[in-house]
């Protein structure tokens, strides 16, 4: 069994998150770490592609599933390019840096609603360990 | 006007990459080959799967190949594959490429990390392909 673990009628915006969480595990193994000690629920949503799918922390694996989650504990929402954006934005503490430029303008998407995070209080460690596995920094 | 797909399309394809300042910024330090598979559509005029080959590296186009064999094409570091309908969408800019492979329309192998480090670079080739002047296959006089 491997670390990310999709349905098999996963395809498009699932099979992209899988590869890229494969992709960074397989660059710096301890990554994989990130997936140990926690359990939880997400959705992540590509509005203007009009696509989501959902993400599960369960057993030390991360299953990416074809469909969303009724309820999640944490859903994303925003447009395909911010998605693919959030994977280079350099983080401090699992969170965009809004130290740097680029992490200002994920910030300045989250107050004008072009990124919608639902969770991010209640389930914070979830929003970070996600962070943490699709960021290609 | 140059025929999609053919060699001629993908040498003017080559040469404005090539030719573009900001390719060769964004790209500065890619080093990677890429095939395109245009898959076949035979009531399109496209009756095979195509595969186009473009080398790139650091910032240019050091080599090209069309209608190269499947094992050769394959065997690159990144291939892009979509019905021959699909790639038309994406040069007349009706398709955007990044949703189209969040939507399955148009599928990538490869290494996405590398990928989503160059998607500037990346969007600038599609962005090129919009420029070549094309005139395509199904809709030849």
């Amino acid at each position: 069994m491997g670390f990310v673990v999709t349905d098999p009628d996963v395809e498009g915006l699932g099979v992209m998150l899988a590869d890229l969480i494969r992709g960074n595990i397989e660059a710096d193994p301890d990554r994989a770490r990130l997936l140990h000690g926690i359990t939880g629920t997400i959705n992540v949503r590509a509005s203007d592609a009009e696509v989501d799918v959902g993400m599960e922390f369960r057993d030390g694996q991360l299953l990416v599933h074809a469909k969303p989650f009724p309820k999640a504990d944490l859903d994303i929402t925003t447009d395909a390019d911010t998605l693919m954006g959030m994977s280079t934005v350099p983080l401090r503490f699992g969170m965009p840096d809004a130290s740097k430029a680029e992490g200002r303008a994920v910030v300045g998407k989250m107050v004008r609603g072009e990124l919608k995070v639902r969770g991010m209080v209640t389930k914070p460690k979830l929003l970070t360990r996600l962070q943490r596995l699709l960021s290609v920094g | 006007m140059a025929l999609f797909p053919s060699e001629a399309w993908l040498k003017e394809y080559v040469d404005l990459i090539n030719s573009s300042k900001e390719y060769e910024e964004a790209a500065a330090t890619w080093e990677g080959d890429l095939c395109y598979v245009f898959e076949a559509e035979p009531d399109k005029g496209v009756p095979t799967d195509v595969r186009a080959w473009i080398d790139l590296w650091h910032g240019k186009c050091r080599g090209y190949k069309f209608d190269l064999p499947a094992e050769e094409g394959d065997a690159s570091k990144f291939i892009i594959r979509a019905p021959y309908s699909r790639w038309k969408q994406v040069i007349n800019k009706e398709l955007d490429p990044i949703k189209g492979m969040m939507q399955g329309k148009l599928k990538l192998k490869g290494d996405l990390p590398t990928i989503v480090r160059y998607v500037k670079a990346a969007n600038e080739l599609v962005n090129l392909a919009g420029h070549v002047p094309t005139e395509f296959v199904d809709e030849q006089s």
